[in-house]
């Protein structure tokens, strides 16, 4: 044992008093920290964080002003847990809206979520791919297949639903939530 | 094995058994459920070894041993308690081992190696013998060893210190389920008539772009959705009838390199995302997919083997069916150079039911190259007056689809590597010549094989484990190693590393450590699953450890 | 040998090996912690527990049965988490063990045993030793903390699970893996709404698989069986006694190094592969630069107690060797200044004008993240006197 301890003296410590051992911030509060603070957001959107005090957990607003979602107002809630950034932070979406992309459920289908996350990518890329499905939504391999089906016959057809939608009508039986600004 | 039960809910033995039957299923359970291990000498070590075997549920188990248990037994084997001292070891060690699982039948005699092969000669002739594998745990005399019967697959142990060997030595050892990473075989450049068609029909109006619904173009849907497969097939084609080309499939990296682009420009851009997942799929498969299907020559040494071509009413089903797909590889109207389909395809962006459609093609083949094979299986069966039906196609099947990664290993007997054969000299040799001899585990042998020597000469007696100066011994181990090297006809110098080693093995006086006991105990019942379950690969012959670098080494001896 | 203090975490089939492997290298006071409860399916490898144990805990099963057999030891179990005990608990031992399932308690023990050591304090160097196995294959590796390359260094290495995509699930499936994911990703949260599943509950796990099954035969897909429903939402990871021992073995070879000083220990990786023959790497895992837990190690920084915050990270812009231009601050307890987004800056911004000692302590830790920084800053900040 001793001979681990003049590996450490060799270290060059160079620190002198050190004082009773405080708790340190961990790994995963202290990327999120870097992520948050450093998020790169357009008008079109807006974190906010009910529990100030908890960074691991907020909500995304996206007000898209362009496209065929525009007039929108969507909610995301984003969970991080301790295993950040090794896991993806857990999204949902907490209105019913009609998309492609997501379902009923508020599951949200976007490939730096769940496949293709990396610990190198942050929360930027994660919003910058969430404002992406409302400008660009598609059609091919669904999460709502009534929506992707819509969309891929009459692009037409499909504008006037995401309208009625978004005003908390009816589509095929299904009431969505209301989501105009 | 007991079955599911109707629900598909586990029984309480696939429950116990669950973590293991991941790796060799019901298969290889039922294998080990049949074995019967005889481990002589209840040492550490060998008590550690049986308790790895006890646990997955080998069959039965039958420990001898001579000795009465000492107090030094108690610090070292953790399957011998205080009650045990004064008592025989054999039957302390297999009391407290059968207590580790009930399903197992533990058997024990107080005998010793020596007096079994004297006094007990059934026990240890092929034909009488109710042990399927045989543990010995050294010293042993090398007389002794030579006595063993080859027929019976023996493993043989040298534990001290902080070192250890194992030798395997075992008859003609065949593996169907090897576990490769993967069975897949796509023979994309020797299609099929029914995959060729599939393919054809899949992108007929692949360049085509939809305009409105219901023409005959294909909707950026339906392009992004065709399985890389059927666009590799498509675009080889394609590539032979270039009007620049020579007719010829892509083979040398430049022209795989070129290939890549070419079915890159393929891709529709204008879709969402800019770029479609089942083209970057098929791009990144050309590499390692666009290749001829080939016999790997691990089958070619099965499928060359004397037991293939000399198939008796003695021969095992490996070797009936490995005759049989040979008559499938050499046939024109069956195999035509190939062997049969393995029929699997991996994952890829598709539509649920384009991939099913494709994988069934695939399973048809498969299914259709096994029933061939069990054609000519049912003739060699009759040839030999066995039943034809007495193999089954699943048995069949297993063995096409893992055809391309069959394996024969033939162990060297003791005898060819005791008597320093040529063979031996050639690889002992060799493995100094290597760039990393120095710090190569082929020294650790040469100490080792003093070790052998040395205990041949005194007894049974370890060097170190004396009354008398370690110096002596020390000497002596250092002339035997020095003997054998020049037997081998290596220079006659011993490394700094052998005579460390021999310093490590005198200072323990043959003893052994609990700890590589333990670890000798975890690799040593590897090696036993991988030959009783007939799945995985075991080393070839020696494999030595030297717990003070952690490292291993592996010698065909 | 002597007497020697030593934890190891978990009691699983690393644990119970190497609890007996201790014991009889001549330890003599050894703690065990483990959350588990024994299950049936650990009776293929966890030998120190019989189906009569199926239930109980298993560091305290596991420590009655080594002491029971093994004259002269002491073992302490503690049935819990690691994450229960504080660095007061880990200090007391010489080093650490462990065979952890999860990547989130070894990522814990690692930056815990990291943070502990005080370079004034030889006793806080505690390394650790960690193993894991899968099928024929494991690893073992020694961790000297903040000397040697950290569990955390090491996380690039890992290949994460591999992901479908939800739509592949939601629309397109092809495999059964494909079916049972729907089910118990999309389908189990629709039907059954805020209930929460339990991957152990075989209620819960044969609804997964009556639906996976319905799924696959709607979409012609076959393969869905129990055992591959269990082992895919599960994530199961075979396991067999033979392998356990190897790692476990491994380990507490390197322990016994380390405290006797015998022999040099093991620098400081070896990977066996039982797959196919008997192979094994013994290489040095190198540290990483940046590492967040071991790279970053705190600087101590004299600042007075009686700047304000706005001050000390003006004089923080000033440090010639890092390049701040506009830091966001945290100790372990509160946030001490966020530069965005608006909502936290707005809340943190009335801390600019306080002073230091209304803020932490001398001595607490302060960590720094800024745009110009590839990594994170760590200050001890030590109030001058």
């Amino acid at each position: 044992m001793l001979k681990i301890w003049s590996m450490k003296q060799q270290q060059a410590a160079s620190n002198a008093e050190g004082g009773p051992k405080k708790k340190k911030v961990t790994a995963a509060q202290l990327r999120a920290q870097k992520d948050i603070t450093e998020l790169a957001l357009p008008s079109t959107m807006r974190t906010n964080f009910p529990d100030p005090e908890d960074i691991l957990n907020f909500t995304l607003t996206i007000e898209p002003d362009e496209g065929m979602y525009k007039g929108g107002s969507f909610n995301f809630t984003f969970a991080i847990n301790q295993n950040f950034p090794h896991e993806p932070p857990k999204v949902k979406c907490t209105q019913k809206i009609y998309h492609p992309n997501i379902d009923l459920e508020g599951n949200v289908c976007l490939n730096i979520l769940r496949e293709d996350w990396k610990p190198v990518l942050n929360l930027n890329a994660v919003i910058v791919g969430l404002q992406f499905l409302f400008l660009e939504p598609n059609p091919s391999d669904p999460l709502n297949k009534e929506a992707a089906e819509d969309l891929r016959l009459t692009r037409e057809n499909f504008k006037r639903n995401v309208k009625s939608s978004m005003q908390g009508g009816y589509i095929k039986n299904v009431q969505f939530d209301k989501v105009l600004k | 094995m007991a079955a599911s039960t109707p629900s598909g809910a586990p029984s309480s033995k696939e429950k116990k058994y669950d973590r293991q039957l991941r790796l060799w299923g019901a298969n290889g359970q039922n294998k080990l459920e049949s074995a019967h291990i005889a481990l002589f000498n209840a040492s550490a070590a060998g008590c550690e070894i049986l308790k790895n075997l006890i646990l997955p549920g080998v069959g039965q188990f039958t420990v001898i041993d001579d000795k009465l248990v000492e107090e030094a037994d108690l610090g070292a084997n953790f399957f011998l308690d205080e009650e045990s001292l004064g008592k025989p070891r054999a039957e302390r060690t297999a009391a407290l081992l059968g207590e580790l699982n009930p399903d197992v039948k533990g058997n024990y005699l107080v005998d010793s190696l020596s007096n079994t092969l004297s006094a007990k000669p059934e026990l240890l002739n092929p034909r009488s013998t109710p042990f399927t594998h045989i543990v010995i745990i050294s010293p042993v005399p090398t007389p002794l060893l030579l006595q063993i019967p080859i027929e019976i697959p023996v493993f043989l142990v040298n534990c001290v210190g902080l070192l250890f060997t194992l030798r395997i030595s075992a008859p003609l050892h065949t593996i169907v389920e090897a576990h490769p990473e993967s069975l897949v075989d796509l023979r994309l450049l020797n299609p099929w008539p029914e995959l060729s068609a599939l393919a054809a029909e899949k992108t007929k109006n692949l360049e085509v772009q939809q305009e409105m619904d219901g023409d005959e173009g294909m909707s950026d849907h339906e392009h992004g959705h065709v399985p890389y497969l059927v666009l590799l097939l498509k675009y080889l084609d394609d590539w032979k009838r270039r009007p620049e080309g020579d007719g010829t499939h892509p083979s040398s990296y430049k022209e795989m390199t070129a290939f890549r682009s070419f079915v890159q420009d393929k891709m529709r851009t204008h879709v969402p995302g800019g770029s479609e997942e089942n083209y970057e799929e098929a791009v990144a498969a050309v590499l390692k997919h666009v290749r001829k299907a080939e016999v790997s020559e691990y089958a070619k040494t099965v499928l060359d083997h004397p037991a293939c071509a000399n198939v008796t009413s003695e021969s095992t089903n490996f070797w009936i069916i490995a005759k049989a797909v040979k008559q499938f590889l050499e046939s024109p109207e069956q195999g035509n150079g190939l062997l049969p389909l393995s029929g699997g395809i991996p994952d890829m962006k598709a539509e649920s039911s384009g991939y099913v459609a494709l994988q069934n093609v695939y399973k048809n083949k498969a299914r259709h190259d096994a029933a061939l094979v069990q054609k000519n299986v049912q003739s060699i069966l009759s040839s030999i007056g066995r039943e034809p039906s007495s193999i089954s196609l699943e048995e069949i099947e297993i063995f096409c689809r893992h055809a391309n990664f069959l394996r024969a290993i033939s162990f060297r007997p003791f005898s060819a590597e005791l008597s320093t054969d040529e063979f031996h000299k050639k690889v002992v040799k060799d493995a100094f010549e290597s760039w990393d001899a120095d710090s190569a585990l082929i020294n650790d042998y040469v100490a080792f094989r003093a070790f052998q020597e040395f205990i041949t000469q005194n007894n049974g007696r370890a060097p170190g484990d004396t009354e008398g100066p370690l110096d002596e011994d020390t000497v002596e181990m250092q002339r035997l190693a020095k003997a054998y090297l020049s037997e081998v006809g290596c220079s006659l110098e011993l490394a700094e590393r052998t005579e460390n080693i021999i310093g490590e093995l005198v200072r323990y006086g043959g003893a052994e450590l609990h700890n590589t006991a333990s670890l000798a105990g975890g690799l040593v019942a590897q090696e036993i699953i991988k030959i009783i379950t007939q799945q995985y690969v075991p080393g070839n012959n020696t494999i030595l450890f030297d717990g003070i670098s952690s490292k291993t080494g592996t010698y065909v001896l | 040998m002597t007497v020697a203090d030593h934890p190891k975490c978990g009691a699983g089939g690393l644990g119970c090996e190497v609890l007996k492997n201790l014991a009889l290298s001549g330890f003599t006071d050894i703690h065990v912690i483990d959350m588990d409860t024994i299950d049936v399916s650990n009776l293929n490898r966890q030998f120190l527990f019989r189906a009569a144990d199926v239930g109980k805990p298993k560091a305290t099963v596991a420590a009655e049965f080594v002491m029971r057999r093994v004259k002269g030891v002491t073992i302490t179990p503690y049935y819990g988490a690691i994450q229960d005990k504080g660095p007061d608990y880990y200090m007391q031992f010489q080093l650490v063990i462990c065979g952890l399932d999860s990547v989130e308690a070894r990522r814990w023990i690692n930056a815990t045993l990291v943070d502990m050591v005080d370079p004034e304090n030889q006793e806080s160097l505690k390394p650790l030793i960690d193993g894991g196995t899968e099928g024929f294959k494991g690893q073992s590796r020694v961790i000297l903390p903040t000397l040697s390359s950290c569990y955390e260094c090491s996380l690039d290495m890992l290949t994460p699970r591999a992901a479908v995509p939800m739509c592949t699930l939601a629309s397109i499936p092809r495999q059964p893996a494909h079916c049972i994911e729907w089910a118990s990703i999309l389908e189990w949260p629709r039907i059954m709404g805020d209930k929460k599943l339990d991957n152990d509950d075989p209620e819960h796990i044969t609804w997964l698989y009556e639906k996976a099954l319905e799924r696959a035969k709607e979409f012609n897909i076959t393969g869905v069986t129990y055992s591959m429903t269990q082992g895919v939402v599960k994530n199961i990871i075979p396991a067999i006694a033979s392998t356990n021992a190897i790692i476990a073995a491994s380990c507490c070879n390197e322990a016994l190094k380390i405290i006797t000083s015998c022999s040099p220990f093991m620098n400081n990786y070896m990977m066996y592969m039982g797959d196919e023959g008997v192979y094994t790497h013994t290489f040095e895992h190198e540290k990483k630069e940046g590492c967040p837990v071991c790279g970053t190690l705190a600087t101590d920084y004299e600042a007075s107690g009686e700047w304000t915050l706005d001050e000390f990270i003006e004089r923080l812009k000033e440090k010639p060797d890092i390049q701040i231009k506009k830091p966001t601050l945290s100790t372990e307890r509160r946030k001490l200044y966020y530069a965005g987004p608006p909502q936290l800056m707005e809340m943190t911004r009335p801390n600019l004008d306080k002073k230091l000692k209304d803020l932490m302590d001398s001595g607490e830790e302060v960590a720094i993240t800024d745009p110009g920084l590839p990594f994170s800053l760590r200050l001890n900040v030590i109030f001058s006197k």
